[in-house]
């Protein structure tokens, strides 16, 4: 480490990691000695976790998996089938945002073993080194998966994550109540849905909404694009009513009709009300992709990569796509897929479409400048 | 502890009156969800016509149910940890004058206004990257007692401090020592209000969304945590209408219960004291 | 045993939550408001260059709208939370007779089912086509109302949502008043006004100051209900620090909001319970 004192508090507190060095300990002596005290009251209590610093050297593994995943994102007999197969015991938790969980990981290893973040999260998570790499020979099912997947620019060579589902960012809206054409993004600015309207509450999403209505590149890192972009936000925010990424209940019922949207809750909401239609806007949208990765310290990370070879057996695969409504990664899973979805040109749009739906870029230290521009957003 | 009865010159309509309105706005709500709780269709929004599927739904929802034996798990620990450490602080802080009087105070006032967020992640890190601990319902039960040992100080510190110093002074002037004074004098006058502070901790445990989604771990998930989960993307499912009207009727139950036992204690005066005044 | 030495034993086992389970995560929040950000770490710290930007950050004024909008719906929810609570429970304390303990467990019945799951069913109220839109429109008030995304939705939601947490302290105190006190004062020849101002209140204020407090602090730094039943015209300051650590990922931003926020709400509790002459000081 070239510069001790840039040590981040992450590796202070962490006294397994090599960055621990006795020159942080004495600047962090007020912190430390406190700290100390309480390790001692963790261990006599018989807590401590024995930091099983996660290599997939270790000889045999508890069969159990401790599995987070989003909220209602996995068919019913994923789980049970898996634990009749392997005698795993599966626990199954979850989460709402990637955001929570990428707060939850960064402030503390969190005893999960498989985690579902999404691309741009993935990216974030790689380089805060919060993920370990994964054992190709453990997952021989990993040729079952569409070229398209396999060399993604958010995680070339699937070195750290198994993409779960792909989807895209459009646009969802009631068709009996909104008046005039949704194809594009400046929808939002249709008379019928004024006050009635909502975009997501992710900064990199509105900002792309907003660049993509603007014709500019939805990965930007030029800051008058990103001013222009804001002030598009801003201004909008005088005729939509929210900013939520809690759209599917509202958008149902009513009291929201036109609504930044993810591909699959669209399709979920379909199955209530007829009247929602999903479009994915001319001029452009992102596609994303959920992908299952282990995080570093996982204590059982062999069983996870177990459980991805399993996610990409064919028909494992392709009921996970009839359960949940967003697109398979999985080729092999293709011929069990419902024809209802595989022909859905929404799910799975043709080339020309598809070549309009890029993935978000890693930018780097540069997504701050959407990070401030964000909190300048919310706070308008 | 005796009630003089009220002169019925004493008892105004109107308050009455605005009584009931009160219990209006706090049940409005309530009634929303027990109504869609036997609602036919999944949706949340109108009503399809009665169906009682949702209840058996619940029965074989093994992860609701689990859900909620944690959070009850974690509201009771929470609740009685908090209850008995908070009513010995509040105790020490209105009987004994010492320096770190204000200072007690504002830790108090600082746990109430620490935005839940910067609490769950900084107790997170206190877990995880200082004392170690596994993360779990244990780590969970830690962090409510945390947050809810301030609510407790501020309710039955306002009880105490109502009362009179001056038995607890007799007391001793009688030869008590703290602790004989303590539960024979403070406990049963300071009742009502370590009940109230009781309450509340147990409410705000068993919402708790925030600091719980950040000190938990694996096979720690809480009813609330479900449920945020939930009802971003589908609304509030019906099966948890129904839970929720099902510990509706358990408290009704257990209310009529203590309700009868109360009534049939005073009339035969059981030990001495009439059980319906220590509410 | 000197008062201090019997204070601090009953205070131990609280002293030593408040040690590990408050002083230490607030002096982590301290820390973090001094550090740097970076994306792929949200702190970045260092002894060397504390990074004071942060508090200068937080105090810019384009949050100052609503930081102020987050006092008022605060106060008015508390003050709401007085008007409705206070007489109820006088009601159920001196008038409830034997079923006072019904009544006090009736207002805590509702707070049993979730939170998320009431504010949903005011939503489901007061949403465009709710059921009191429904309503308005059978009166012949006129069709469509939505009365979401207002500051009347927030502040409802939170007057709602703290209810209890004025009525249980207030009972408590009213509980304990001197009823006999109340009897001398009518038997003076004082109305009912003036018996309330100067005997009832004057004899239940630890109890209203108490409930105050744990109206009002909470409030203002609530965040949920803001989300729920507004929207973009009534954002609460919570939500902002919220963002900081799980949009924007500007944790040290968020302390700093964070200890801002408890040092003002300090100031101004403090300067309340001097006012009202509260022993707490």
């Amino acid at each position: 480490m070239s510069d001790p004192d840039r040590v981040s508090l992450a590796f202070i507190w962490d006294t397994a990691s090599p960055r621990f060095n006795r020159r942080s300990f004495v600047k962090t002596m007020a912190f430390a000695s406190a700290a100390g005290f309480v390790a001692a009251c963790g261990g006599s209590s018989n807590k401590s976790s024995g930091s099983s610093s996660g290599t997939t050297s270790t000889a045999t593994e508890a069969k159990v998996l401790n599995f987070y995943n989003w909220t209602d994102y996995i068919a019913p007999d994923t789980i049970p089938n898996f634990q009749k197969e392997t005698g795993i015991k599966v626990t199954y938790d979850n989460y709402s945002s990637n955001d929570e969980l990428f707060a939850k990981l960064t402030a503390g290893a969190t005893g999960y073993d498989l985690i579902v973040p999404t691309d741009a999260t993935l990216v974030k998570m790689k380089h805060g080194n919060l993920l370990q790499t994964i054992d190709h020979s453990l997952i021989p099912n990993i040729t079952n998966l569409d070229d398209r997947f396999r060399n993604t620019a958010f995680d070339p060579g699937n070195q750290y994550s198994i993409p779960w589902q792909w989807g895209t960012t459009g646009i969802g809206y009631d068709k009996t109540k909104v008046q005039g054409t949704v194809d594009d993004w400046n929808a939002f600015k249709l008379p019928s849905v004024n006050q009635k309207s909502s975009y997501l509450d992710e900064a990199r999403d509105a900002f792309a909404m907003a660049l993509f209505a603007l014709h500019l590149d939805p990965n930007t890192t030029n800051d008058s694009d990103l001013d222009q972009a804001k002030s598009y936000l801003i201004d909008l925010k005088k005729t939509i009513k929210k900013i939520t990424s809690d759209y599917q209940d509202p958008l149902k019922s009513g009291a929201l009709i036109l609504c930044q949207a993810y591909s699959g809750d669209v399709f979920t909401i379909q199955t209530d009300n007829k009247n929602i239609e999903y479009v994915i806007p001319k001029s452009g949208a992102f596609s994303w992709v959920d992908n299952m990765a282990i995080p570093k310290g996982a204590p059982h990370p062999k069983n996870a990569m177990m459980f991805m070879n399993y996610m990409l057996e064919p028909k494992v695969g392709a009921a996970l796509t009839n359960s949940v409504n967003y697109g398979s990664p999985n080729k092999a899973a293709f011929p069990y897929i419902d024809k209802s979805i595989t022909s859905n040109p929404l799910i799975y749009p043709p080339a020309a479409v598809l070549a309009k739906l890029p993935f978000q870029k890693d930018i780097g230290e540069a997504e701050q400048k959407y990070d401030d521009r964000w909190t300048d957003v919310k706070a308008a | 502890m005796g009630k003089p009865k009220p002169k019925s010159a004493l008892r105004p309509r109107y308050l009455k009156v605005h009584a009931f309105l009160v219990f209006a706005f706090l049940f409005l709500p309530i009634a929303v969800l027990v109504t869609f709780s036997f609602n036919k269709a999944r949706s949340g929004t109108s009503w399809t016509g009665f169906s009682t599927r949702w209840y058996r739904d619940l029965i074989h929802n093994e992860e609701v149910l689990q859900d909620f034996r944690n959070t009850l798990k974690v509201a009771i620990a929470a609740t009685i940890v908090s209850t008995v450490i908070g009513t010995l602080a509040a105790f020490a802080l209105t009987r004994f004058k010492f320096a770190g009087r204000t200072a007690y105070s504002t830790l108090v006032f600082i746990s109430l206004v620490l935005p839940e967020v910067v609490m769950g992640i900084s107790l997170l890190v206190f877990f995880r990257k200082i004392a170690h601990f596994q993360l779990g319902l244990n780590t969970v039960i830690l962090a409510h007692i945390s947050f809810c040992v301030a609510f407790v100080i501020v309710v039955v510190r306002a009880r105490l401090t109502a009362f009179d110093n001056r038995l607890v002074e007799a007391a001793a002037d009688l030869g008590a020592t703290p602790v004989q004074s303590f539960f024979r004098i403070v406990l049963p006058l300071a009742w009502p209000g370590i009940a109230a502070g009781a309450m509340l901790a147990f409410t705000i445990s068993l919402d708790d969304v925030v600091i719980t989604h950040f000190t938990t771990g694996p096979g720690g998930t809480t009813l609330p945590i479900y449920i945020f989960g939930q009802v971003g993307k589908f609304g509030v499912s019906p099966s948890i209408n129904a839970l929720s009207t099902f510990v509706l009727g358990f408290s009704f139950l257990i209310l009529a219960l203590a309700g009868f036992f109360s009534a049939r204690a005073s009339r035969r005066g059981v030990g001495g004291v009439d059980v319906t005044a220590l509410t | 045993m000197p008062d201090w030495v019997s204070g601090h034993a009953l205070l131990l086992p609280t002293t030593i939550v408040f040690l590990f389970l408050l002083i230490i995560p607030l002096l982590v929040v301290l820390q973090y408001s001094v550090a740097h950000r970076s994306i792929y770490k949200p702190i970045v710290f260092s002894w060397s260059h504390l990074h004071l930007a942060n508090y200068t950050q937080a105090l810019n004024a384009e949050f100052l709208p609503t930081f102020i909008r987050s006092i008022a719906y605060a106060l008015t929810a508390t003050f709401l939370c007085v008007l409705l609570g206070f007489p109820l429970a006088y009601w159920i304390a001196r008038f409830g007779g034997r079923l006072r303990l019904f009544y006090i467990v009736l207002v805590i019945i509702p707070f049993l089912t979730s939170y998320l799951i009431r504010i949903y069913a005011w939503q489901f109220i007061l949403q465009n086509n709710g059921l009191l839109s429904n309503l308005m429109d059978h009166v012949g008030l006129g069709a469509n109302h939505d009365f979401t995304n207002t500051h009347f939705a927030v502040i409802l939601g939170l007057t709602y949502g703290f209810l209890p947490f004025m009525i249980l302290p207030l009972y408590a105190s009213i509980d304990r008043m001197d009823k006999s006190l109340v009897e001398a004062s009518y038997d003076l020849g004082h109305g009912k006004a003036s018996t309330l101002f100067r005997v009832t209140i004057p004899a239940v204020s630890p109890g209203l100051v108490a409930g105050i407090l744990l109206v009002f602090i909470p409030a203002v730094g609530d965040f949920v209900t803001a989300d729920l039943l507004g929207g973009v015209r009534t954002q609460m300051f919570g939500q902002i620090v919220d963002g900081q650590f799980l949009e924007s990922n500007n944790w040290p931003l968020g302390s700093a909001m964070s200890i801002l926020l408890t040092l003002f709400i300090l100031i101004g509790v403090f300067f309340y319970l001097w006012r009202v002459g509260d022993e707490a000081l």
